[in-house]
């Protein structure tokens, strides 16, 4: 399984990969200039971070099937499980980079920006790490399935319905008069409900790729 | 004789195909060769193997033990090369020699590297900046330096020029050398076979119609070149297949010893492994 993470995690090193990484953890740079409030920090670490840094799956799919790799994976002495376990263990090194960065970007908010306080600015981040929790399940499930093309119109989608609660929730409504109401049981209600999707997902992309090689 | 590669009876059905009751042994320190039209099996048969498809009924043993029992242990002794390479195209020798270390228990990096010097393959260039050539004997660099005991190539000298082909087919003679090796190896270029094979598995339409010894086969299968009137005097039951051409009928059969002492004046040869393919293919059927 080494190997899987270690041939997905290659790709970082191709020249184009990792330049969109780092403009991806850098955007931060302008976006936290002009936007020295709440709604800057959350376009960042639930929604910015979160997207982008779950969409690994993705670009390692192309590559896999443009040398269909496929074929070559499957004489490998792996299971098919530590197959698709690889697949989402780089996903979520890929994220934790991501979030690592939004941490470090939450905690300028909180001491140096000030302009959230730090019980409510984690809050912000552990709402960012599950939202890409979840965004990871779905994708992966919708890639494994389809295919990296077709697989992306899963993304576009999910993509738009985080913008749209991104609009809906931080421009409509007092957020943090919602998130204060009953931050703690709302949190673990959400954690319980990505954990659950994560299992889900693994099992269910578990169950694709090996219907798709019997 | 002890076999390293062992199909019972594997079946497995498609739409539009089926591969039927297919057993096929490969023994220890051999080559059989697979052959076929396109479409016959062959590629189906080592994806059985491989685990890209599941068989529907049957069995697999290799080194003695079910290989669908015990895969992932299995598999750390079963090489596969297929007729491109499947890798990274950005990956150097160095990035495959480091990923192939992490998944196989036995990789050899000092055997690894001899292979990329015999092989004279550039350690700066990436995969994408390969040759063909160079890609393929990367690739048998990769999967003979984990000391595979079976290895299993689809294909895998088609597309090369003949040095590159011939190079391979020496190294696969010193693989299979200690007697403790074997290949099944599925190829369109039966003059390889000619070469190298020592049993010859003939698949048609998803049967296999024959294993035979490479000797049995030079030495047993004729094929006569003669007009309508001697084809006409010829048993038929001793008739494997015939193709009547402009001016001849080429005739298949399978006694041409015994047939060069009954018709002294015909004209009998050898038949290669390739005139049996195609008489049994295009050729008709007594």
């Amino acid at each position: 399984m080494k190997a899987l993470i270690y041939k997905d995690l290659f790709v970082l090193k191709q020249k184009g990969q990792l330049a969109t990484l780092i403009l991806n953890l850098l955007m931060v740079i302008p976006i936290g200039f002009f936007f020295q409030n709440l709604y800057g920090l959350a376009l960042i670490i639930i929604l910015s971070y979160p997207i982008g840094g779950s969409v690994f799956i993705q670009v390692v799919m192309e590559k896999e099937e443009r040398t269909n790799f496929d074929k070559t994976v499957i004489s490998l002495p792996v299971t098919k499980a530590e197959i698709i376990l690889a697949k989402y263990i780089t996903s979520f090194i890929y994220f934790g980079i991501h979030m690592l960065f939004g941490l470090i970007y939450t905690f300028i908010h909180i001491y140096v920006i000030k302009s959230v306080s730090l019980e409510f600015g984690l809050l912000l981040w552990g709402i960012g790490l599950l939202i890409g929790t979840m965004m990871i399940s779905i994708n992966s499930v919708g890639y494994i399935l389809l295919g990296a093309k077709k697989g992306t119109f899963v993304y576009m989608v999910i993509l738009l319905l985080s913008i749209i609660g991104y609009v809906v929730t931080f421009l409509g409504f007092d957020i943090k008069q919602v998130l204060t109401l009953s931050s703690t049981v709302l949190m673990l209600i959400a954690c319980l409900i990505t954990i659950l999707c994560l299992i889900v997902s693994y099992f269910t992309s578990l169950k694709i790729f090996t219907r798709k090689y019997s | 004789m002890d076999s390293i590669l062992e199909l019972k009876n594997i079946n497995k059905q498609f739409d539009d195909f089926q591969l039927k009751n297919v057993s096929i042994t490969v023994p220890k320190g051999m080559i059989v060769g697979l052959i076929g039209e396109n479409g016959a099996g062959k590629s189906t048969i080592i994806n059985i193997i491989e685990g890209l498809l599941k068989e529907d009924s049957g069995e697999i043993y290799v080194f003695g033990q079910n290989l669908r029992e015990h895969e992932k242990t299995l598999k750390q002794d079963i090489g596969i090369i297929y007729d491109s390479c499947h890798y990274n195209e950005k990956f150097k020798y160095s990035d495959l020699g480091k990923m192939m270390s992490l998944v196989y228990d036995h990789w050899d990096q000092e055997k690894y590297l001899e292979y990329i010097d015999r092989f004279s393959l550039p350690k700066n260039k990436t995969i994408s900046q390969y040759s063909k050539g160079m890609k393929m004997k990367l690739c048998f660099a990769a999967e003979l330096s984990y000391h595979p005991k079976l290895l299993i190539l689809d294909e895998a000298t088609s597309g090369l020029d003949p040095i590159v082909r011939d190079e391979i087919l020496e190294i696969l003679q010193e693989f299979i050398m200690d007697e403790e090796h074997g290949i099944l190896m599925s190829s369109h270029i039966t003059s390889d076979l000619d070469k190298i094979a020592d049993y010859i598995t003939f698949i048609h339409n998803g049967e296999i119609l024959f294993t035979k010894t490479y000797d049995d086969i030079h030495s047993q299968y004729g094929l006569i070149r003669c007009g309508q009137k001697i084809f006409e005097t010829l048993p038929e039951d001793e008739i494997l297949a015939y193709k009547k051409e402009d001016f001849e009928y080429k005739v298949l059969v399978e006694n041409r010893q015994d047939f060069q002492k009954i018709y002294k004046d015909l004209v009998i040869d050898k038949a290669t492994i390739e005139d049996i393919m195609l008489m049994y293919v295009r050729g008709t059927k007594l």
